[in-house]
């Protein structure tokens, strides 16, 4: 089966060619550096940018794939959740493209397509759903945070997510108090690996708490008034990577703990992670050690598969397919606000 | 030439197609409403009216606004998809014009001012010359107060637009509709690529910029 995927939820456009489980081309056109200058999306730079990313992006997909519109077996986009706007262009574009080949069309959940980019791997990067055991999946980006119970493939129920704030969310607001420049996750990671995370003692928050929930606008708050009472430590760059670091080890130490007892209290084996935040060097050896120690096997989204991406859009329609779902109506609409829970039954 | 037309600028989203070569509108269809829209279903219909298929399009003509970016994106969007998948050229067509184009083929003459809301209490403002002979505009399109549109209407002269009930009961409602669009885009030859179509932006950009970060080797 050959799939072309669009995948616009946010800031990212990108297109992918999907044949038979594997990702033959996955085009990505980033539009950070556009955003870094306002210190964060803007949604309509980023509609505008979509709208003139589109067509060079998919081309370019469907160019290092090797193939024609008119080869395609099916049409699949993010349907949600999202920037409405963005979400749209996407969407409409690869309707239409059904439309006009006369092939079927399928909506996507973002989410849902993360809790499955831990089992595409190699290069050429492969499914490799054989392999795939039931899970605790942690979502973690700028725009969301989740633990999921993947029970089989295609079947799964959301434990807990941000009250508030998302852990990538987080990491950018703290780094804009620290005047770093945006996106300050990557910028946190890299300043951290020199500072001491045991120098300032912020919040954990929700971290004993007998849920698989998460908060972390409490954290952000507390190091906004640590830095009010203390204006003259960002005078100084080591205290600034002291900081990071410190700021860092709450926000992994929250993700890691509460991501572990799940698995522990569902009795599984297996954890994946996915998502932007998931680049994060220390919560990627924080969550493998946890693992190792608790005798979990650990799924990692590559780094490529990590952020937005149509890769993983693009594998999960064409299981959804396989399995049976006729596709959506083309006039489905975007759902900005689509539930996790709403994607696919629950087992 | 087979165009079909997508006019989504207003709250009326028209549908059309026109051949070129009997220069009538073979097929059409039109929703109002929000947000959503049943595009496809539509166009379905409208190709069912003119006895035509997807494959025969040749040409899809957008209205490019100024007016709802979100139904304009929409329209975008889908023409792109489209050329993606057909060797179909695209032409974006400003909503303006279709709407005293729209008058004009209705024998509506004389000087006319067509309005789009553009939020904020701020209107679209193109002015016409409207005869059976000629179609000038002869203020051209800007950003204007409510208070300008107030004293055209208070001056007797005419005011048409879409969706404009709300602030000028005065005001004539006229949509721009895709079966006119379709009419200019055989008038013109000015096709480009999907991704050169964008909505009519006129409001200059105010999104704050963030202060210098600080750069820490």
């Amino acid at each position: 089966m050959l799939i072309l995927a669009i995948e616009s939820s946010c800031d990212e456009t990108s297109a992918a060619v999907i044949r038979d489980g594997v990702v033959v081309s996955n085009v990505v056109s980033s539009q950070i550096k556009l955003h870094a200058e306002y210190g964060g999306v803007v949604p309509e730079l980023a509609s505008r940018e979509h709208l003139r990313g589109l067509i060079p992006v998919t081309q370019a997909a469907l160019r290092e794939a090797n193939v024609t519109a008119m080869q395609l077996d099916a049409l699949t986009a993010t349907r949600g959740p999202g920037l409405p706007a963005a979400l749209m262009i996407g969407l409409k574009a690869a309707q239409a493209m059904a439309f006009t080949l006369h092939k079927p069309f399928l909506g996507i959940h973002h989410h849902e397509a993360h809790l499955y980019s831990p089992w595409i791997s190699g290069n050429p990067p492969r499914a490799d759903f054989e392999n795939l055991q039931p899970n605790v999946s942690l979502i973690v980006s700028g725009g969301h945070t989740m633990l999921v119970h993947v029970e089989r493939e295609l079947h799964h129920r959301v434990l807990g997510s941000t009250l508030d704030d998302a852990a990538g969310e987080c990491f950018d607001k703290v780094g804009k108090l620290m005047g770093l420049p945006y996106p300050a996750g990557p910028e946190i990671d890299r300043l951290a690996e020199q500072g001491n995370a045991k120098a300032f003692d912020f919040p954990r928050p929700m971290l004993n708490d007998k849920n698989d929930d998460f908060s972390f606008a409490g954290l952000k708050t507390s190091v906004r008034y640590f830095l009010q009472k203390n204006p003259g430590l960002l005078d100084d760059s080591q205290t600034i990577r002291d900081l990071c670091a410190s700021v860092q080890a709450a926000i992994v130490q929250v993700l890691v703990k509460k991501t572990i007892r799940a698995t522990q209290r569902l009795g599984l084996q297996c954890v994946t992670a996915s998502g932007g935040v998931t680049c994060n060097r220390s919560l990627r050896k924080e969550l493998a050690a946890a693992c190792t120690e608790n005798g979990f096997t650990l799924r990692v989204a590559e780094k490529t598969l990590c952020t937005d991406n149509a890769a993983m859009i693009g594998i999960l329609a064409e299981r959804k397919l396989l399995a049976g779902d006729a596709g959506a109506s083309l006039d489905a609409e975007i759902e900005p606000g689509w539930p996790l829970e709403q994607a696919t039954s629950r087992a | 030439m087979k165009i079909l037309a997508l006019e989504f600028s207003s709250s009326q989203r028209s549908f059309a197609i026109l051949d070129s070569e009997t220069n009538r509108v073979a097929g059409s269809a039109a929703e109002m409403g929000g947000r959503s829209t049943r595009a496809f279903a539509l166009i379905e219909q409208a190709l069912q009216k003119a006895n035509l298929t997807r494959e025969q399009i040749d040409c899809l003509a957008i209205g490019i606004g100024p007016g709802s970016y979100a139904g304009i994106r929409s329209a975008i969007a889908l023409a792109q998809g489209w050329q993606m998948a057909r060797d179909v050229k695209l032409i974006g067509l400003s909503s303006v014009e279709t709407i005293a184009s729209g008058l004009q083929h209705q024998r509506k003459f004389g000087r006319t001012n067509v309005v789009i809301d553009a939020q904020r209490n701020e209107f679209y403002l193109a002015t016409y010359e409207i005869s059976a002979s000629m179609l000038k505009e002869s203020e051209a399109l800007r950003i204007v107060s409510a208070d300008e549109i107030r004293s055209r209407i208070e001056a007797g002269q005419t005011v048409v637009g879409p969706e404009l009930e709300k602030w000028f009961p005065q005001a004539t409602l006229v949509y721009p509709e895709a079966g006119i669009t379709a009419r200019l885009a055989t008038m013109s030859k000015a096709f480009v690529s999907g991704d050169k179509i964008e909505p009519i932006y006129l409001r200059e950009t105010t999104f704050v910029k963030a202060p210098p970060s600080r750069i820490i080797p």
